[in-house]
């Protein structure tokens, strides 16, 4: 019963902005074409939900991000594994990172868009791109931060080389490389909204380009609540995952 | 004539590539001495003397600069299934549970064993350290003691003939040191397998082990020579041993007197 009541001190913030928002407009101190009120946006997402719309938005979102996420897991992982291992090959290649984790993904989109148009790899590249570098680090970053003092008692006990990437590397790699996963996620959200406020036709950033176009603030706030819910929601997925595949961290 | 299980040849260690131009320091000269198969032997020295780069050689962990050791009628080179160490410090696998610890002394072995072989030595490993409620539990609950306990198992599970001990102990409190000694005492009676024992705690020495090797000779950074052995004793005691024992009194004072005559 505690552990509940405590699990809801989150939602006491939000509630009393809301409440906030709606004495505001009860007292007509907003501007409505300058601001939604909150019936407004309700209004919005239920007409929008009933004809489909909300969530044909919303799925084009979540379907680039899985692409383009599971693009860049594939190729950040391993590479990181083995860049991890070898210090020239990480000599080789941070300065060059170093650069690249700079720029951030929207800088590239012309390029994207240039190269392959309105088409949904644009998208997906972007997301892939901003996924990348944080996957990446992370991944070489958990291998290098084996203990030492393992790695010699692998060798005492004369584990194989598959066997010291199985028990220790692999492992030691995982807690950074949720850290990764979870700093790629959010990156790449952030990134897709952009792209997609740019140069497409569907998902949250459309839709509030959508809302811009129309002169249709209602459709903008609604747009950015469902960009931080559906980020927010996925990190909490996330973290439920992390505590399942990573139970040796933490303090329970 | 027992048979040999450890036999270290005119073994000297020293740090620093001539090579590279920089002056080597010689750790250890010429150190020499036989342990049977089955002994109880411990090394003592004041810290620093170099007792742990001597067992470190000894596990294959580092390469001998002179000399050769031979255990169990083959030279060392590298670590192999002769031996099994159990560190100052515990080492365990933080992300593996207390029976993958474990485990990993098993994993190495050719040919491989299977999951069951696997399973049932853990579980005879864990109840031998009585600790097999503690299976699934991770490394981060257990308490130093438990942890070197696992430690222990791990390195039994190895089944290595020879045990090398590098103070496993040194760390715990006294009472905890105490339990665990006695463990180690009964495991060696009843595997009857070699077990070297670095030690700077000299009542511990005279308390279990039949020869102590006192290890000496490094004195002030000034003038720093390396340490050979200063002395072998035979511990001719039964056990349980007194250590209020006029004899083992004058042991330890003989000990005692040999180290610190060294610095």
């Amino acid at each position: 019963m505690k552990k509940i009541l405590i699990s809801l001190i989150g939602l006491i913030l939000p509630c009393l902005l809301l409440g906030v928002w709606l004495l505001a407009d009860r007292a007509h101190w907003i501007d409505p074409s300058l601001f939604p009120s909150p019936q407004g946006v309700w209004r919005m997402i239920r007409e929008m939900w009933a004809d489909g719309s909300l969530g044909r938005h919303v799925s084009a979102s979540f379907f680039r991000l899985i692409w383009g996420f599971a693009l860049a897991l594939s190729v950040a992982a391993p590479l990181g594994f083995f860049v991890g291992q070898s210090k020239v090959l990480r000599r080789l290649l941070m300065p060059t990172l170093a650069f690249f984790q700079q720029i951030p993904p929207i800088a590239w989109i012309p390029f994207f868009i240039i190269w392959m148009g309105f088409d949904e790899m644009t998208k997906v590249s972007v997301i892939a791109y901003s996924a990348f570098v944080p996957l990446f680090l992370n991944t070489v970053q958990g291998v290098q931060s084996l203990d030492p003092l393992l790695q010699e008692t692998a060798h005492a006990f004369k584990l194989s080389w598959w066997q010291r990437v199985w028990w220790a590397h692999l492992p030691s790699a995982a807690g950074p490389l949720f850290v990764g996963i979870r700093l790629g996620l959010s990156n790449s959200w952030r990134a897709l909204v952009g792209a997609e406020l740019i140069a497409a036709s569907s998902g949250m950033g459309a839709l509030i380009a959508e809302g811009r176009q129309f002169s249709q603030p209602a459709k903008i706030v609604m747009g950015i609540f469902m960009i931080g819910l559906a980020g927010a929601l996925l990190d909490m997925l996330l973290r439920r995952l992390e505590r399942y595949l990573v139970p040796w961290q933490g303090s329970e | 004539m027992a048979l040999l299980s450890v036999d270290v040849r005119h073994m000297g260690k020293s740090y620093g590539e001539r090579s590279r131009g920089i002056e080597g320091r010689e750790v250890l000269r010429d150190i020499s001495f036989t342990c049977d198969r089955g002994a109880f032997v411990s090394l003592v020295g004041a810290s620093g003397c170099g007792k742990t780069t001597l067992l470190r050689c000894l596990a294959g962990l580092e390469d001998v600069s002179e000399g050769e050791i031979w255990v169990e009628g083959f030279p060392v080179c590298g670590a192999d299934y002769t031996r099994a160490v159990v560190f100052q410090e515990p080492r365990l696998f933080p992300w593996l549970t207390v029976g993958n610890n474990v485990a990993l002394g098993l994993r190495g072995h050719k040919p491989r064993k299977t999951r069951g072989e696997i399973r049932d030595l853990v579980a005879e490993k864990l109840d031998f350290i009585g600790l097999a409620d503690y299976t699934k539990a991770y490394p981060r609950s257990l308490s130093g003691g438990m942890a070197q306990r696992v430690a222990l198992a791990r390195a039994l599970a190895f089944q290595a003939p020879v045990m090398l001990l590098d103070e496993p102990f040194s760390s715990l409190d006294i009472r905890t040191r105490g339990k665990l000694q006695e463990e180690v005492l009964l495991l060696w009676r009843r595997t009857g397998k070699t077990i070297l024992w670095v030690t700077h705690d000299i009542g511990e020495a005279v308390m279990f082990s039949q020869r102590i090797l006192v290890l000496g000779g490094s004195v002030a950074p000034t003038t720093r020579e390396p340490s050979r052995i200063l002395r072998e004793l035979e511990v001719d005691l039964p056990y349980p041993r007194d250590p209020d024992g006029s004899e083992f009194i004058q042991l330890r004072k003989e000990i005692s007197a040999e180290i610190r005559g060294s610095d």
